[in-house]
């Protein structure tokens, strides 16, 4: 089932890039050879998703603590800071 | 409402005790300054690797086996992608597929009788950092903070199913919800510091119908009262829309805790889409019979199964095993209490009335029982023993055992209270209280026998309440017989 240029316009709203119907359509076309690349990859191949590759299971942890990171090491790479704070622009869009 | 029925679910999420972070060893101690519990994990840092706390794993299945869920044999962990900045990966490690616990019920009490509501899921996931807005809400925020402590906490959310028919049925069943959490001692459940926090979906439909109308989710409820003073709010408002044959719009709202009221927050026209995907980082977990086994066998007796026993064991009436098994702190109490002084109706009546009203005091956040088990073993005794009054004990001796922490004992000999059970010390002071009354007297020997009270009570006057009235009573029917 190759993408229409509504699905993709709506792929680029839940990534945050606002689509023109021009680009809709140019991304669509692209994108969807490689779908069905990857249709006749997987066709028949399993039924369950491979999740991971690797044959571990149960690497846990024990419940000890250590030592964190020094304060002005947390903060070293934040844009801004206030208050011994990440400072973040206003969250909820308008 | 009478042409409308509610129909509420419950999101519940809850903090795990543990004391380090679900991936990665930072403390999890509340209050913190900020900032200051991170690591290169937690904050999400290129070239980590996160590693599952055990603690925290078993932690969900003792909490999924408590509400009688199946157990995943096979789980895994996902990522679910959002925008928001309350973790700095800029996604949350949760689990969207294969929930550790799933299908399961907790029974609440409805009126006369009981009703199961369904667990959908309860999964684990990572906590996230904590957000102060700029402003009033996030509504208005012009910038927010973050603070990272938080962010990495092990986290259960816990998902009803739509079974919910009141405001009413949501507060009861969180709080058995969180009795069962505190007897399992995953968590400390304190809604106040965050540590349960409760989201509520909510709509209406006719009476009689099987559809769903359109819901909303409620947000900010940040307390049992907040719970249901906001879902009664809300089945008022759908409640008008409805009958004015408008919409209700499928939206987040928040909680005004000062106003009373809930604010439109986010609409959900447009359905999130998270891209959820299993995180590689992170192996997937097998769970043996064996394992499972192993924590069942550390689980506690559960309330129900203790309140049927309290009946059984200590021919308690119902209304009492149901109050002393709401929480687990004071049914220990109870037990403690039971082996020092062995008449259990007493204790649990001074449970009930006088300990429980100090603990409510305390409100909702209760910290517990403000005295020890052995203090109120020796209370009982000294009451028995004759030493203090009933009275005494609670109106004298209890609140000073409260405030200062003392024994009894100790308290009586302070405060002078030892009872005088001494014939002879009171004989002298019975004469006097007679010949001053010689009117009552006259009454009691025609034949009033409530008078009697009188003269006991002059009696105590003048010995400030330590004559003990039992032996008082005796001494002047002997000398006014009849």
């Amino acid at each position: 089932m190759p993408v229409t240029k509504e699905e993709m316009k709506r792929i680029g709203e839940i990534i945050y890039l606002d689509l023109t119907d021009e680009e809709s359509v140019r991304f669509a076309d692209l994108l969807n050879p490689v779908l069905e690349k990857a249709d006749e990859l997987l066709d028949g191949l399993r039924e369950e998703p491979l999740r991971h590759i690797s044959q571990l299971r149960n690497r846990l942890r024990e419940d000890e603590v250590g030592i964190p990171l020094p304060k002005e090491k947390v903060l070293a790479n934040a844009a801004e800071t206030q208050d011994g704070c990440f400072r973040v622009p206003r969250i909820l869009e308008d | 409402m009478h042409d409308f029925e509610a129909v509420i679910g419950l999101e519940i999420h809850v903090e795990l005790s543990t004391d380090s972070k679900i991936f990665c060893s930072c403390p999890t101690a509340f209050g913190a300054e900020v900032n200051t519990q991170c690591c290169p994990i937690c904050l999400g840092l290129p070239g980590t690797l996160p590693a599952i706390n055990r603690k925290a794993l078993e932690y969900t299945v003792k909490a999924g086996l408590a509400l009688n869920c199946q157990i995943a044999r096979h789980t895994w962990f996902d990522r679910k992608n959002y925008f928001y900045p309350d973790l700095p990966k800029a996604y949350q490690v949760s689990q969207q597929d294969a929930p550790l616990c799933f299908d399961g019920y907790l029974e609440v009490p409805v009126g006369e009788g009981a009703k199961r509501v369904g667990i959908n899921r309860v999964h684990l996931e990572e906590e996230v950092g904590k957000s102060l807005h700029a402003g009033e809400t996030i509504i208005d925020a012009a910038y927010s903070l973050l603070d990272y402590n938080r962010a990495g906490i092990p986290l259960i959310e816990i998902v009803t199913e739509p079974d919910i028919r009141s405001a009413e049925e949501a507060q009861v069943f969180l709080e058995r919800l969180r009795n069962i959490l505190r007897y399992i001692d995953i968590s400390d459940c304190k809604m106040q510091e965050g540590s349960l926090r409760c989201d509520a979906n909510i709509s209406l439909r006719p009476k009689g119908s099987t559809e769903f109308g359109t819901k909303t989710e409620i947000k900010n409820l940040n307390s049992f009262r907040a719970v249901r003073r906001a879902l009664e709010y809300e089945i008022n408002r759908q409640a008008g829309l409805l009958r004015d044959g408008r919409p209700v719009e499928p939206e987040t709202r928040h909680w005004d805790e000062q106003k009373g009221v809930t604010i439109a927050m986010r609409s959900k026209r447009q359905a999130s889409y998270y891209r959820c995907f299993a995180d590689p980082d992170l192996v997937p977990i097998d769970l043996s019979d064996e394992w499972i086994g192993q924590i069942e066998g550390e689980l506690p007796e559960l309330p129900g199964a203790r309140r049927r026993r309290f009946i059984d064991e200590y021919g308690l009436p119902e209304y009492d095993a149901q109050v002393l098994t709401s929480s687990k702190e004071m049914a220990d109490f109870f037990e403690e209490v039971v082996q020092g002084y062995n008449d259990p109706k007493t204790v649990s009546n001074w449970i009930m009335t006088e300990i429980l009203r100090y603990v409510n005091e305390q409100g909702e956040e209760a910290e517990g029982i403000p005295l020890t088990a052995t203090g109120l073993v020796e209370l009982l005794q000294l009451i028995e023993g004759g030493v203090i009054n009933r009275n005494q004990a609670k109106e004298i001796v209890l609140p000073e055992m409260v405030a200062a922490g003392k024994s009894p004992r100790q308290i009586v000999k302070e405060k002078g209270l030892e009872q005088i059970s001494d014939t002879s010390q009171l004989e002298g002071i019975v004469a006097s209280v007679l010949e001053a009354n010689p009117d009552v007297v006259q009454d009691y020997l025609g034949g009033k026998d409530k008078v009697m009270g009188f003269l006991v009570g002059q009696v105590l006057k003048a010995t400030k309440g330590k004559a003990n009235p039992r032996l008082v009573n005796e001494m002047i029917r002997e000398k006014l017989k009849r």
